[in-house]
């Protein structure tokens, strides 16, 4: 399929210049808009992030002051960071940590409304679908502090070599109901500090925090980095170099996404990673394998159709501007053999094209002009803009539909099934550009899996750059469909993603599984690429025991609750899909939409009867952390002996030679010359002429 | 051995450019990390690269034909210039690396003689037409700049093969900044009278 690379780019562009749109909902203390209770404020917020080994665990430690005269009950929102999830959620009660424990999510707020009426210390951590975790602890006694801590864990994916981890602080401002009901506090008032401590198998050239002042960058060898960024008090404390009280400073506001990105050394090669734990040598493993391929996918280069459907539901109100010059810029760009249509929608959906127009300068200007003009207002009819989108598909030529939305399908037809169905029709390829942090991603990204497409996440604090290049190496090379994994000569079961999908340039294929014994294992990916099929072949070998990475074991988990919720948003209700997660959540100590994560005093988790399961877990979490992060990284590639993948791994084309070339040189030889038979020419002239005036 | 110390003397900046990027390539090989520009590191913590990047070179081709032209254009504009050079080189290392970042946010790394090539030539058209109108040395450079706007019209450097992607806009900004270097520097053709090269060749 054809790709209109420079389309694609200018509206990634504009994607961008949305997010600077973009209002300053954030994460925070939330109280009731009406004034009815009072506000309590956010006095320190520390981050400290650890990537290593293909996955994130990002640690907030927090203090909430309580400035009033009666004790309150603080409630902290955050955006669900991308396939991510809480995995720890501790209280300090009399100064002590106490680390909460998973229960059905009834059953969890039945506890902690039980605690809070009886003016006991607890706290609860909740998932609102895939907008927000809620964190709530009870009672911040009046004038004091109460401290609290949440961990969270999810893998991270290395795309043309870039990684990219998002701190998510940014609200999405689609959940009307929500913001109209609660005002976030999002000031931090006197200390804001964020650590992120980068562990790398392979060599790091460069890392870089875009729109972070004041962030420091610390490269301690090629492996390991350190980023650290404070605020407020916190810099002035730094700089006295003595401890002591808290000094006032500007407040640090929760309202922007940090992104972290950082580059891989160009030319790897290959291969396959593998990262495992399995502390006990006789039971079952678990583990991480990731699969780098090699750049073979061959590059392609023909006209296409290009369906634009664009949100213009109310949530882009401030933003409709800024998509409207990107999408000008973007048609400007496409080529001459390529076509375009135009769907707008939000309670409704319209065609502004009325059928496809070919490019010309002309038609481009015109319709750039008309697009501007839309006034976005009213719901998300997400249905109703896929399904114009579709309609009037030519089936002989490549034809792709690009979908922008920030928003959530809360009108018309909302059933993930429906949307399948609708998309099974016609074989076309689905790019969704998902805006902000509350965007329906669950249902975005499985449609766009459905019809072998992808799906990319956009801050609204995103750089353009990465994400242009990212996108547009995809759309201009084949891809490899239908992927499927075996893995034989080792008992290896509960593999996911189940279906893995589409393997686009660049990408990464991550899988997460359980393994018994050790030994040799031989692994076959097949798939297709432009209808032929394609096998890549392979061979490494299990290790009997390993115990560095415990929190494979809870990113499986979550991987795979991710996968029945997924059933479950595509077939509808089955109490045994939510069992399934309920019961993987409360053994695994992960908060899901069935479970929540409850802390009440120790001797109230005894009278329960709950086992301190998770506590011990995410202890044994934390004591692996901190050995990874004093050892030296290393390579996790385990395919040397029978490499996989032919040739180096895809990075971004981005760099640059200035290079003279045997012809300009040529050409330059032959001025050279003239130039010196002019001026040999010119020299004796002056010879001659000169005796001549010496003699007059 | 007169002539040679004269040949020398006339082309310090070019021979120097030149035997630096030789030496860097025997020593470090092609594309030396440290070296080489990289924007993301080249204007905070690691300046240097600003400089190093384009003495540094992808390939054993790449810097062969470099070094060639650099040799050609430097011994047909250097005497114009003189001690100019200095000058324009270090603004121009500094300008090529500023502008691609901007024009072409895109690239991670750059490498290579080219720009500084384009930046001679810029510079020393502007510098032949205002000492003495040498109309030979302008049209060659005029001839280049019809093959840097050919690039960009077309969007792809003409003839180049190298391990990396040629970087056209790293011509046309090297190009354009020593001409403006030029019109800003040196002198106008009532002043610049009294330095013509060719008056030096002839007074003895």
């Amino acid at each position: 399929m054809a790709i209109p690379l420079r389309s694609l780019q200018s509206l990634v562009l504009t994607l961008a210049l949305l997010g600077l749109a973009t209002g300053t909902r954030a994460a925070g203390l939330l109280s009731p808009s009406d004034g009815s209770l009072p506000t309590l404020t956010i006095r320190d917020h520390q981050v400290e992030v650890l990537i290593q080994d293909g996955y994130a665990v990002t640690t907030v430690e927090q203090v909430f002051h309580n400035p009033h005269g009666r004790d309150l009950e603080a409630t902290y929102s955050f955006p669900v960071p991308e396939h991510g999830t809480v995995a720890e959620f501790t209280v300090w009660i009399d100064g002590k940590p106490v680390t909460g424990e998973v229960l059905p999510k009834q059953q969890a707020e039945a506890v902690y409304q039980s605690e809070r009426a009886a003016g006991r210390d607890a706290g609860i951590t909740t998932k609102d679908a895939y907008r927000t975790f809620d964190i709530r602890v009870s009672p911040v006694r009046a004038g004091q502090d109460t401290r609290t801590r949440f961990v969270y864990m999810q893998a991270i994916r290395i795309d043309h070599g870039i990684g990219r981890y998002v701190y998510p602080l940014e609200e999405g401002g689609v959940d009307e109901q929500k913001l109209a009901f609660w005002t976030a506090n999002e000031a931090v008032q006197d200390r804001f500090g964020l650590k992120v401590h980068l562990r790398s198998g392979y060599p790091i050239e460069a890392v870089r925090m875009p729109g972070a002042t004041g962030a420091t960058i610390d490269q301690l060898d090629d492996r390991r980095w350190d980023l650290s960024l404070t605020a407020g008090a916190a810099r002035a404390e730094e700089g006295s170099g003595q401890p002591g009280p808290v000094q006032s400073g500007p407040a640090y506001r929760l309202d922007q996404d940090i992104l972290v990105y950082w580059r891989l050394a160009q030319n790897l090669p290959g291969g396959m990673d593998l990262v495992t734990h399995k502390p006990d040598p006789e039971g079952r493993g678990t583990f991480l394998l990731t699969l780098n391929p090699g750049d073979d996918l061959e590059p392609i280069d023909q006209g296409a159709d290009w369906i634009f459907v664009l949100d213009r539901s109310g949530s882009m109100r401030g933003k409709y501007g800024t998509l409207a010059e990107g999408v000008k810029q973007a048609l400007g760009t496409l080529r001459a053999d390529d076509r375009f249509r135009l769907v707008t929608f939000n309670e409704t959906a319209r065609e502004l094209t009325k059928g496809y127009v070919t490019v010309t300068p002309e038609a481009v200007h015109d319709w750039a002009d008309r697009i501007a003009a839309v006034q976005p207002n009213g719901g998300t009819n997400l249905y109703a803009g896929l399904q114009l989108g579709l309609d009037r598909t030519d089936a002989d030529r490549p034809s792709g539909i690009i979908l922008v939305t920030d928003g959530v399908a809360n009108v018309g037809e909302t059933q993930q099934r429906r949307f399948l169905e609708l998309l099974a029709k016609k074989d076309i390829r689905l790019f969704t550009f998902i805006m902000g942090n509350s965007a329906n991603r669950p249902l975005l990204e499985t449609l766009t899996q459905a019809s072998n497409g992808f799906a990319r996440s956009l801050s609204n604090a995103e750089e353009i750059v990465g994400e242009i290049l990212a996108a547009s190496s995809k759309l201009t090379h084949a891809a490899l469909h239908g992927v499927r994994l075996d893995i034989e000569g080792v008992r290896v079961s509960d593999l996911t993603p189940a279906k893995p999908g589409s393997l686009y340039r660049g990408q990464q294929l991550m899988f997460l599984g359980h393994y018994w014994g050790e030994g040799e294992a031989r692994v076959t990916l097949k798939g297709r690429i432009s209808g032929q099929e394609k096998v890549y072949r392979g061979r490494f070998a299990f290790p009997a025991r390993s115990d560095r990475n415990p929190e494979l074991e809870r990113l499986w988990a979550y991987d795979r609750v991710r996968e029945i919720q997924r059933e479950l948003d595509t077939f509808g209700e089955d109490a045994d899909l939510r069992d399934a997660i309920r019961d993987l959540g409360t053994q695994y100590g992960l908060v899901t939409d069935q479970t929540s994560m409850v802390v009440v005093r120790e001797e109230v988790f005894q009278q329960l009867g709950m086992d301190r399961r998770n506590a011990a877990r995410s202890q044994a979490e934390r004591r692996a952390r901190e050995q990874r992060m004093q050892q030296q990284p290393q390579s996790p590639r385990v395919d040397q002996a029978a490499p996989m993948f032919n040739g180096n791994r895809a990075t971004h084309s981005g760099r640059g030679a200035g290079a003279i070339s045997p012809w300009e040189v040529v050409m330059m030889l032959i001025g050279a010359w003239v130039i010196l038979i002019l001026q040999r020419r010119g020299t004796a002239r002056s010879a001659s002429l000169a005796p001549r005036t010496d003699s007059a | 051995m007169r002539r040679a110390t004269r040949v020398i003397r006339d082309l310090r900046w070019t021979l120097t450019l030149a035997g630096a990027s030789l030496v860097i390539f025997l020593l470090l090989g092609p594309v030396p990390a440290g070296l080489i520009m990289d924007p993301a590191v080249a204007f905070t913590r690691e300046p240097w690269r600003l400089f190093s990047g384009h003495l540094t070179h992808s390939d054993d081709a790449h810097l062969f034909w470099d070094l060639t032209g650099l040799l050609l254009v430097g011994s047909l504009y250097e005497p114009l210039l003189k001690r100019r050079l200095g000058g324009l080189l270090v603004a121009g290392s500094l300008g090529i690396c500023a502008g691609i970042s901007v024009i072409q946010p895109t690239v991670i790394a750059y490498c290579g003689l080219s720009g500084l090539i384009n930046l001679i030539v810029g510079a020393g058209a502007v510098a032949a037409w205002r000492t003495e109108r040498d109309w030979p040395r302008v049209l060659f450079a005029l001839a280049v700049a019809a093959k840097l706007l050919v690039e960009q019209l077309t969007d792809a450097a003409l003839f180049t093969q190298t391990a990396w992607p040629p970087l056209q806009a790293a011509h046309l900004i090297g190009f354009m900044l020593g001409v403006l270097y030029a019109v800003l520097v040196v002198p106008s053709p009532p002043e610049a009278a009294t330095e013509s090269p060719r008056q030096i060749v002839a007074r003895p």
